[in-house]
């Protein structure tokens, strides 16, 4: 018996039972209509939002470099760096401290703004990103970070956005 | 996957259990020589791999879907029949009547077939399990660095384990009587 007679011979030509499929997909059919009600439900939320953070980095660049007094944070001070393209996805994110901030919270979003990651509250101006969220990062796409800022002096710094180089 | 596990695209995933079922279904079955055993094992692998969709936990950066997906099969086999020596009393007896139950009207079909695959499923049996999952992954296709990536062991073993599986399944198909 030559090799590809035995290989045929290895393969099992019985296939499981209906009802054996129907389990299976009937799992995968409640995962995607869960899916699809939590892609529903974040469509829902509110377009000024996502307007209002589109319009910050893709309108109003300049905005971002201007390295402002208050909250808005300095484009050179925070790391990475603002518009910065990187070779490895970063490991934290560090900022300037906002006079009067109690706690910082860090959310980050894809380019089309939606949230793929927020931080817990932390009182230094650095957080280290969780490495299931480092593994999601993708090459050539284009993410966005801001700090919102809790204290007297509440308020939002950012968004500074960075991009991972094609391997 | 990643359709499926990001978008929740139910076509996306019709499309990989069409292509993969009967080949995971074929190494279980393989793997055990027992039909209840290998839609079980089948079962909850693809029970599995939706679970695994819902908590975002597949990436695009393992071996390939269908390495991760043999691999999945093989540790839930390790787990359940191999580490317990009980290659047909770790499922319930309920879940091996109700299988049971379902195939008795198949049966008469496949006789004829059934005598066939029996007697190669003895000799796969009188192989190590280390030589087998080796052997029937070859038959099913995977390059032998795809099996040592799944099984975790060195190229240059998993191509020993081939060679004296192969050897050891021509010897005995040869001279059946030797199998029992």
């Amino acid at each position: 018996m030559n090799d590809d007679d035995l290989k045929q011979a290895l393969r099992e030509t019985r296939k499981p039972s209906a009802e054996h499929d129907e389990a299976i997909m009937a799992a995968a059919r409640q995962f995607a209509n869960e899916r699809s009600g939590r892609r529903s439900a974040r469509w829902s939320i509110p377009v000024a939002l996502a307007a209002s953070v589109a319009l910050a980095v893709f309108f109003v660049p300049n905005l971002l470099d201007r390295g402002t007094d208050g909250l808005r944070g300095s484009a050179d001070a925070v790391d990475p760096a603002h518009r910065s393209e990187l070779s490895a996805p970063p490991e934290k994110f560090t900022w300037p401290a906002a006079v009067g901030a109690t706690a910082y919270t860090v959310s980050l979003r894809d380019a089309a703004a939606n949230e793929i990651w927020r931080s817990n509250r932390v009182t230094e101006p650095r957080v280290v990103l969780p490495a299931d969220v480092i593994a999601i990062l993708e090459r050539d796409v284009t993410y966005i970070w801001m700090v919102e800022v809790s204290g007297s002096n509440r308020g939002e710094l950012g968004p500074w956005w960075f991009r991972l180089e094609t391997e | 996957m990643l359709q499926f596990q990001q978008q929740g695209d139910l076509s996306a995933f019709e499309q990989l259990f069409q292509r993969h079922r009967d080949p995971l279904f074929g190494f279980l079955l393989r793997l055990s020589a027992n039909e209840a055993v290998a839609e079980d094992g089948s079962q909850q692998t693809w029970l599995r791999v939706v679970e695994t969709a819902r908590r975002g936990g597949y990436s695009a950066n393992a071996a390939g879907f269908q390495t991760w997906l043999f691999t999945l099969a093989r540790n839930w086999y390790i787990d359940e029949h191999v580490r317990r020596h009980e290659s047909s009393r770790s499922i319930t007896t309920d879940r091996v009547n109700e299988i049971a139950d379902r195939r008795q009207s198949d049966d008469d079909e496949h006789e004829n077939a059934s005598h066939d695959t029996t007697a190669l499923n003895e000799t796969l049996l009188t192989l190590p399990f280390e030589q087998r999952e080796v052997i029937v992954l070859w038959a099913y296709g995977f390059p032998m660095k795809q099996v040592a990536d799944l099984t975790g062991a060195p190229l240059d073993t998993v191509i020993s384990r081939k060679k004296y599986a192969l050897q050891r399944l021509r010897k005995q198909l040869a001279e059946p009587a030797a199998v029992k």
